[in-house]
């Protein structure tokens, strides 16, 4: 597998050097394939392309900052700046439900209910996250969502930003303009919140702003089914008379303070629903690494691509961010069905079969598939 | 503006970049002030810096002796190399100008606004403020009710009344005056014996900053009753699995309250996914005895709400810090012990 990771490289030095802006003034940090991680490496230009040919990382990182000193430990680096980076990840989605299998250990039957033991042979069994076909679309709506927010609503004084697929299960929005590169945690702590919606509490309302609890009443109107997950029949009828008392929001505030258990409620409603799902951490937090540009996710075999906003409708990622086509014979274990490059491949268990040596490659990398040469 | 116009203005907003130009137009040698005939105006100027103390604004007596009092005031209180009466001052500047604010027409404010670096924005009553200006500036408020998401934002512009835009500008006007205070090198003798007067007339303000420094060693205590909220429903929560902040908070806040590494180690030991070695190097992490050897604070209550961690009850209401609540928690129970 490393030699397909070198040859990759090799032919997209460019690219990644390219990608990552101001790069001596970044750490640098990579996992090698036996796992350990090299921190706060710095280096210029010229010298990134032979160092990554002779390392040959796994995974490959940057820092979202800009340092004086990008090599010495965290406390005297001296910070200069850092991108603000917008990260959106399946995991973080609460409408989204990862999809498992049991495999058992032994002689390889699938279950798709919980089953620690195998049924067959009663030996034990790994739970193992398989993807489903449009898991990747709800990520990509939630970035739609999220692009939304920042050129239309806050309208950011965004000049240069950039979209990524992550390489796994989700995208990252990088900005570099100047005047937002330099705004402190603290007010990346407010831009984050507008978006997530995180701290929101509703009786904080006031007469200014009374999107939310409208847009609620309108769900109500709207029989939309999330209402029905959040609220029960009691609750509805309790939000919609005090809604008819709006036009005394201190009486509205009051009453909704009183009542502890139907705020909370709404509270949640509001940052489930309206909120959108970003992890915040990485658009707070200043002095975290980011997974490279054009790099090759070390779990998934996916490359961090970048995709232009008129493309990412049609973006798909197992097409268009897969590496080598060529085809290879695997022992699969299990292979959902799902779209690889441009060919639909049906549900397949426990079958030796070819294919791309990029959905190989993610097939192994997830104990789905393993490589019949070495058995 | 007419020139009536601009000295009532420089008047009442002495940091307007318009009206530092007046200032210099009218502004005699600082010599001058010391004359038999000015020297009413040095006092006066005094008493304007002492305002930080008073909080009784001396009476105005005409525009230009108002104007020209605030460049006395700053240097008076340059004067005292002191960082804190620089804040003082600045802050009673600021609120003075939140005060007069609240009068002037939104024409005028808008004007100001802009002249200040802010390209603001008429929104029929109210007035449309670029988001990033208004995150930057209240980023800094400790209070909930400034979260953007609490007000209508419209294509980049939060829209607020007159009441929070003028709170805006006095935010502003604090780094303005602390940095006219700042750019002020070389202060003449005369003006050093104002300074020494204003140091020795505040001194009772200084002296009791400086107890209250010593005394906000944290109340510390093991029982978990005196804990706020937030920190129980997180130890309440152990066995079912914490966010990483939560884990984070919960072992400062732990530490803070002379825990000892063995002590929170145990209390991690219900934790679903619990591993000894990875959890106390998590831990002498965070508490400063490893890596980095920075001693990590407990988040504040502001940083716990941006986590959604912030479970607030009766006590918790105007503070600030976790820790903050156990000294309050302790009053309540001597309150309630009494009656």
């Amino acid at each position: 597998m490393m030699e397909y990771y070198k040859k990759y490289y090799i032919n997209n030095i460019e690219k990644i050097v390219g990608s990552i802006r101001k790069i001596e003034s970044r750490e640098i940090a990579y996992i090698d394939f036996d796992g350990i991680m090299y921190r706060h490496i710095a280096l210029s230009k010229g010298d990134f392309g032979e160092w990554l040919i002779s390392q040959l990382p796994r995974d490959l990182y940057h820092s979202s900052s800009y340092y004086l000193f990008p090599d010495r430990p965290i406390e005297d680096k001296v910070w200069r700046g850092g991108d603000l980076i917008f990260d959106i990840d399946l995991d973080h989605i609460p409408t989204y439900t990862p999809n498992f299998i049991w495999l058992c250990n032994k002689c390889n039957a699938v279950f798709k209910k919980e089953a620690s033991i195998c049924e067959q042979c009663n030996s034990k069994t790994r739970k193992i996250h398989v993807p489903r076909m449009n898991d990747l679309e709800i990520a990509k709506k939630e970035t739609f969502r999220l692009l939304d927010a920042i050129y239309k609503i806050m309208a950011l004084p965004v000049d240069e930003t950039q979209i990524y697929f992550s390489g796994a299960r989700g995208y990252h929005v990088h900005i570099y303009s100047d005047v937002l590169t330099t705004i402190d945690t603290r007010t990346r702590i407010e831009i984050k919140d507008f978006i997530t919606l995180d701290g929101f509490d509703i009786a904080n309302m006031h007469y200014l702003n009374r999107t939310y609890i409208e847009r609620i009443i309108g769900d109500i109107q709207k029989q939309r089914k999330e209402i029905y997950q959040y609220f029960n029949n009691s609750d509805i009828n309790l939000v919609l008379s005090l809604y008819r008392s709006m036009n005394k929001i201190k009486m509205f505030r009051e009453k909704l303070q009183r009542n502890r258990r139907l705020r909370n409620k709404i509270n949640n409603y509001v940052r489930e629903i309206y909120g959108i799902h970003i992890d915040g951490v990485v658009t707070t937090d200043i002095s975290r690494l980011i997974r490279a540009p054009y790099s090759i996710h070390g779990k998934t075999g996916l490359i961090k691509k970048s995709v232009e906003y008129d493309s990412l409708d049609g973006f798909m990622p197992y097409r268009d961010a897969a590496l080598y086509n060529e085809e290879v014979l695997v022992k699969v274990l299990y292979l959902p069905n799902i779209i690889w490059g441009e060919k639909e491949y049906e549900e397949a268990y426990d079958v030796e079969m070819k294919l791309p040596l990029s959905l190989a490659i993610f097939l192994v990398n997830r104990g789905l598939a393993y490589d019949t040469r070495r058995v | 503006m007419t020139k009536k116009n601009t000295a009532r203005w420089t008047a009442k907003y002495p940091f307007d970049p318009l009206s530092k130009e007046y200032l210099k137009s009218i502004a005699l040698d600082v010599d001058e002030y010391f004359s038999e005939d000015l020297i009413h105006i040095m006092e006066y100027a005094y008493d304007r810096a002492l305002l930080m103390k008073t909080r009784k604004a001396p009476v105005w007596k005409n525009d230009e002796i108002e104007a020209i009092s605030y460049f006395l005031a700053v240097l008076i209180v340059r004067g005292t190399d002191n960082r804190y009466l620089y804040w003082m001052f600045a802050d009673s500047e600021s609120k003075r100008a939140y005060k007069l604010l609240l009068f002037e027409d939104n024409f005028a404010i808008i004007d100001l606004v802009n002249r200040l670096g802010i390209d603001i924005e008429s929104y029929g009553r109210e007035f449309g403020i670029p988001f990033l200006e208004y995150v930057k500036i209240t980023s800094r408020f400790s209070s909930p009710r400034w979260k953007a998401y609490y007000y209508r934002v419209n294509n980049g512009y939060v829209v607020i009344d007159k009441r929070r835009l003028a709170r805006i500008i006095s935010e502003l006007v604090k780094d303005i005056v602390i940095d006219d205070i700042e750019r002020i090198t070389g202060i003449p003798n005369k003006i050093r014996v104002y300074s020494d007067r204003l140091l020795h007339d505040v001194r009772d303000i200084l002296e009791k900053i400086r107890e209250s420094q010593e005394i906000r060693e944290v109340l510390t205590t093991k029982n978990r009753e005196m804990y706020p909220p937030c920190i129980n429903w997180m130890m309440q929560n152990i066995g079912v699995g914490l966010p990483h902040a939560a884990r984070f908070t919960l072992v400062t806040f732990l530490g803070k309250m002379g825990y000892n590494t063995e002590e929170i180690i145990n209390l991690f030991s219900r934790v679903p996914d619990f591993n000894v070695e990875r959890t106390r190097y998590q831990v002498e992490h965070i508490l400063g005895m490893r890596g980095g050897r920075k001693k990590y604070s407990v988040p504040s209550c502001k940083t716990l709400r941006s986590y959604n961690l912030c479970f607030p009850d009766d006590i918790c209401k105007g503070i600030k810090h976790p820790v903050q609540y156990i000294s309050r928690a302790k009053k309540v129970k001597e309150y309630k012990a009494k009656r």
